[in-house]
């Protein structure tokens, strides 16, 4: 769905960057010589209390954790299923391709008829794959709260898996797997995990090669839900207005009697250090796309929200310097979490002609991070912030319990997120940059017209320590 | 492997900027419950009502206010009535360039410090332009809306106007259009090229995002001249939605916009376009796609005539959802294409616009099948709506599935969905509290209607086709 995705873009003009984050404590607007008016300053803060939500687990394993919170009548049913792409094996998307099966058909109803029976309670069988997780669910009306919870217990426990759709959903996602070989984006990320994890490790993760999912049979397919698919690798997610008692009554009934399934045998994922470039070539192109990583420390480890901060922080100083020069219109950085690692990562499509202006500036800007001590009053304030608004909206909410699931965090790590936030220091994120920052740590993948900046880039100061490759990029890749 | 809407992607609804998209592996079972039973008091209710007051003050600008305490925050949207269809000619993207224009400062708040007011005070902002309006949108802390208020009051006033971030925007705006457009597959091929196509009338039919050199040429002559024109109170609406104090907020914004002089009437424009009598056919050669595609277009009837709600409900009908028709017989049926997308207003919704319209339908899809192929199919499946009249069921289908997508607008953790709605309902028709009666004009849709209004504007001669051609196959139809 790219043209999807680009009606969205339209017209963002400054929202994501955190323009002027960073300078906002030496500024002080109230203090501006010569200005007459300043901006009225803020009141005393309104409390904030995470609604109340409830776990409790079957006798075969499976969670379920009820949020009775929503806005409007309606329901957000999730069923999450510790399935994913990193359980492919050699069988790349076989996870992918099998959620698109589920959707074929389930229970004895084809694909028509679950479409007719969820739009008729306003929603849609809703299935997304991630690195780590298959996500089935739907948003309905809250008056067929339980019958789309009878439905979706019937998809992730109960498909038909039709034989005759097979060919159909394969050669679609063929269709899509090519258009993704195209797009920059994709071909940085993938060079990135391929780097930063060795061949053998899950998160070695690439598209599939021409023609790898049209080989894939119904059995294939069969045998990776008998394997991946249980009670005990999921978790049951049901938010928004509802009767708690006969939710849990046909959670019960639905889940009650699944087998528990194979144990989850998770690796850990710890990505390698570089320093390393992986240079890969796409003559003619207007923009250089670029993907910048450094481990980071895990999730649950004392500096993780350190980074979430420096992330914020640092993200913003880029940002602001991008714009400010014009230098490119979606500069973006993020913190990734896996089990026992972390990646911090910044992308962003720069003007070809800037690519090495660009990007000095950027080793720059995470050289003062590491060098510097930031006032970080304003990123924590906003940080906090963020977190409050997050949990606005009914599946906002489920999102971050998710979150905190996802990686077996405290019950009352979403209670303490606020404090945690506000209560890292200056000198934290100043030393979590300066251990993870480092010259000698970096993978980057530069994709772009390399005749127009390569030799200018290999001589950076900031890569002098690291090994260069260069990939021509093609439809092998 | 998919990465929209990931479950476990933290911040899904809000801006991505420190974002934890945490898709790793774990193994970890939840450890602590809350107990046997979710033993949450039931609250179940299938009521909703959004609370509005609307005002206005002695210089026209219009107020909306909606109270909602879930969370501690309030979202603020300023909309000025001036879009893509206002634009001068010669000056193609110059709505879009100005609405960059309003981030770089105004008066009391040099460039930048309205970014750094926003973040720092914990809040996100963003802006966007459309076919008749552009906006500029806050959400931050309840306690830091007198702020927002003030800096919004600022740059309705008097923004800061000057040379340098005219070329600094310019060159930001360069960058996104490379990013969206013109360094992308496809990209802009159904929500530029195909109106563009499609409409006769310059003000619907020309390049919004803008042609490189008409951007070059903009003056700050230009921007001065827009500004007056168009950003004055009476030609806005501001909404202020969330945990407020409706009163006291009523009378801050007396306070920081009631002294803003009222601008001239606005110059009438005719944007109406020419009943289509004939098929139109475009062709666009993509040097980066590798795949067909095709996009279709068809005049909508007038906004807020029985036939447009009829209209909606068509879209429902056809190509909303799994259950559609059109996914059912080009994605299910015959295997075209993994999806099929489309809708009445592409860039926003079919509430939030205010001329002429198209609906459209579009998909990428496999080289195997020709544009004749796909076409003869789509015919058939529109044919039936309007040759036949669809079932009562289907009808309350396509209502129930609205309502559900209304609910999934309104319930978000920033309220852009209903501050936008709000908004648009002052603007286009002077009443806000329409959204507490949004089904009302499709309770009236029946199914001769819905025949009836099919015949009318799903006629062939009432489209354009859109076919995107891969270079290499440039000529050979």
């Amino acid at each position: 769905m790219i043209a999807l995705r680009h009606l969205r873009i339209i017209g963002i003009a400054l929202a994501i960057s955190l323009t002027g984050l960073v300078s906002l404590a030496a500024s002080g607007l109230a203090d501006q010589p010569g200005r007459g008016l300043v901006p009225p300053a803020p009141g005393e803060p309104l409390p904030f209390a995470l609604p109340v939500s409830q776990s409790l687990m079957l006798e075969n394993g499976l969670t379920v954790t009820f949020i009775p919170w929503g806005l409007t009548p309606t329901m957000d049913i999730v069923v999450s299923v510790r399935a994913g792409n990193i359980d492919d094996g050699e069988q790349t998307w076989i996870a992918d391709l099998t959620t698109a099966m589920i959707e074929e058909g389930f229970a004895g109803l084809d694909r028509a008829e679950i479409g007719r029976r969820f739009a008729a309670m306003g929603g849609a069988l809703n299935t997304t794959v991630t690195q780590s997780h298959t996500l089935i669910g739907a948003h309905v009306l809250a008056d067929h709260g339980e019958d789309a919870l009878a439905l979706i217990a019937n998809a992730v426990r109960r498909p038909d898996f039709p034989p005759e759709a097979l060919a159909r959903i394969s050669a679609g996602m063929s269709r899509d797997i090519e258009l993704r070989r195209q797009d920059p984006d994709s071909l940085a990320f993938t060079t990135a995990f391929q780097s930063l994890f060795p061949p053998d490790h899950p998160f070695h993760f690439g598209l599939p090669r021409p023609g790898q999912v049209d080989g894939f049979t119904i059995n294939d397919v069969r045998d990776f839900h008998a394997a991946k698919f249980g009670a005990g690798r999921t978790h049951l997610y049901i938010a928004g207005r509802f009767d708690a008692v006969r939710m849990e009554a046909a959670v019960r009934a639905a889940f009650g009697d699944w087998p528990r399934g194979e144990r989850d045998n998770a690796p850990l994922a710890i990505p390698a250090r570089g320093p390393v470039v992986h240079l890969v070539d796409r003559p003619g192109s207007l923009q250089t796309t670029v993907h910048l990583v450094y481990p980071v420390g895990a999730i649950d480890s004392k500096d993780a929200t350190a980074l979430a901060v420096m992330d914020a922080a640092l993200g913003g100083a880029i940002a602001a310097r991008m714009r400010e020069a014009g230098w490119s219109y979606s500069p973006s950085s993020f913190v990734q979490w896996t089990r026992g690692g972390g990646m911090w990562t910044y992308t962003d499509d720069i003007d070809t002609p800037r690519t090495v202006d660009a990007l000095t500036s950027v080793f720059q800007t995470i050289a003062s991070a590491r060098e510097q001590t930031w006032n970080m009053d304003s990123t924590r304030r906003w940080l906090a912030s963020l977190f409050v608004m997050s949990t606005g909206s009914t599946y906002g909410l489920l999102e971050n319990l998710a979150l905190r699931d996802a990686f077996g965090l405290d019950h009352d790590y979403l209670d303490r997120r606020v404090p945690a936030l506000m209560s890292v220091t200056d000198r934290e994120v100043n030393a979590v940059a300066g251990a993870y920052l480092r010259d000698d740590r970096f993978t980057l993948v530069v994709v772009g017209d390399l005749d127009r900046f390569e030799s200018d880039l290999r001589v950076m100061p900031s890569l002098r320590q690291a090994q260069f490759t260069r990939i021509e990029a093609g439809p092998g890749h | 492997m998919n990465f929209y809407r990931g479950l476990a992607t933290g911040f899904g609804a809000l801006l991505l900027v420190a974002c934890q998209p945490a898709s790793a592996p774990n193994d970890a079972t939840i450890s602590e419950t809350d107990g046997e039973s979710a033993a949450a008091a039931p609250e179940l209710s299938t009521s909703f009502t959004v609370d509005v007051s609307y005002h206005q003050l002695d210089n026209g600008l219009r107020v909306v206010l909606s109270e909602d305490d879930s969370v501690p925050t309030a979202t603020v949207a300023v909309y000025y009535g001036v879009g893509f269809r206002n634009e001068p000619r010669g000056r193609t993207g110059f709505a879009h360039l100005f609405e960059h224009l309003m981030f770089a400062g105004s008066e009391n708040l040099p460039h930048g410090a309205f970014d750094t007011l926003i973040y720092g005070n914990g809040g996100v902002n963003n802006g966007s332009t459309r076919y008749d309006f552009t906006n500029y949108f806050e959400v931050v802390p309840s306690n830091a809306l007198n702020a927002v208020l003030w800096a919004e009051a600022d740059r309705m006033r008097a923004p800061n106007l000057d040379e340098s971030q005219l070329d600094n925007q310019r060159e930001v705006v360069r960058n996104e259009v490379f990013v969206n457009v013109i360094n992308q597959p496809y990209g802009g091929w159904i929500w530029i090229d195909l109106p563009m196509a499609a409409n006769e009338n310059w003000h619907n039919s020309h390049n919004f995002y803008g042609d490189l050199s008409d951007l070059d040429a903009a003056s700050l002559e230009d921007a001065q001249a827009f500004f007056d024109q168009f950003y004055a109170p009476n030609n806005a609406v501001i909404v202020v939605a969330g945990a407020i104090d409706r009163d006291a907020t009523l009378a801050t914004i007396e306070q920081y916009f009631s002294a803003i002089p009222a601008g001239d009437a606005l110059p009438a424009i005719d944007t109406s376009e020419p009943r289509q009598e004939e098929e139109k056919f475009a062709v666009r050669d993509d040097p980066l796609a590798n795949q067909p595609a095709l996009a279709v277009g068809y005049h909508m009837p007038e906004r807020g005539t029985p036939e447009y709600y009829a209209m909606i409900l068509i879209d429902q009908l056809l190509v909303q959802g799994d259950d559609s028709r059109l996914n059912q017989s080009l994605v299910n049926e015959e295997g075209f294409s993994s999806g099929v997308f489309g809708g009445i207003n592409l860039l926003g919704n079919a509430f939030n616009y205010d001329g002429p319209m198209l609906w459209t339908v579009g998909m990428i899809h496999d080289s195997e099948f020709t544009v004749s192929d796909v076409m003869t199919s789509l015919d058939t499946t529109i044919e039936g709506v309007r040759t036949e009249l669809v079932s009562e069921t289907d009808v309350e289908r396509a209502r129930t599935k609205l309502l559900a997508g209304f609910y999934g607008t309104v319930d978000t953790a920033t309220r852009f969905g209903l501050v936008d709605l709000l908004a648009s309902f002052a603007m286009f028709d002077d009443d806000p509290s329409r959204i507490n009666r949004i089904t009302e004009g499709f309770e009236q849709v029946t199914p001769e209607l819905i025949r009836a209004t099919a015949q009318e504007y799903l006629r062939p001669t009432n489209r354009t086709v859109l076919e995107v051609r891969l270079a290499v196959e440039d000529g050979a139809e």
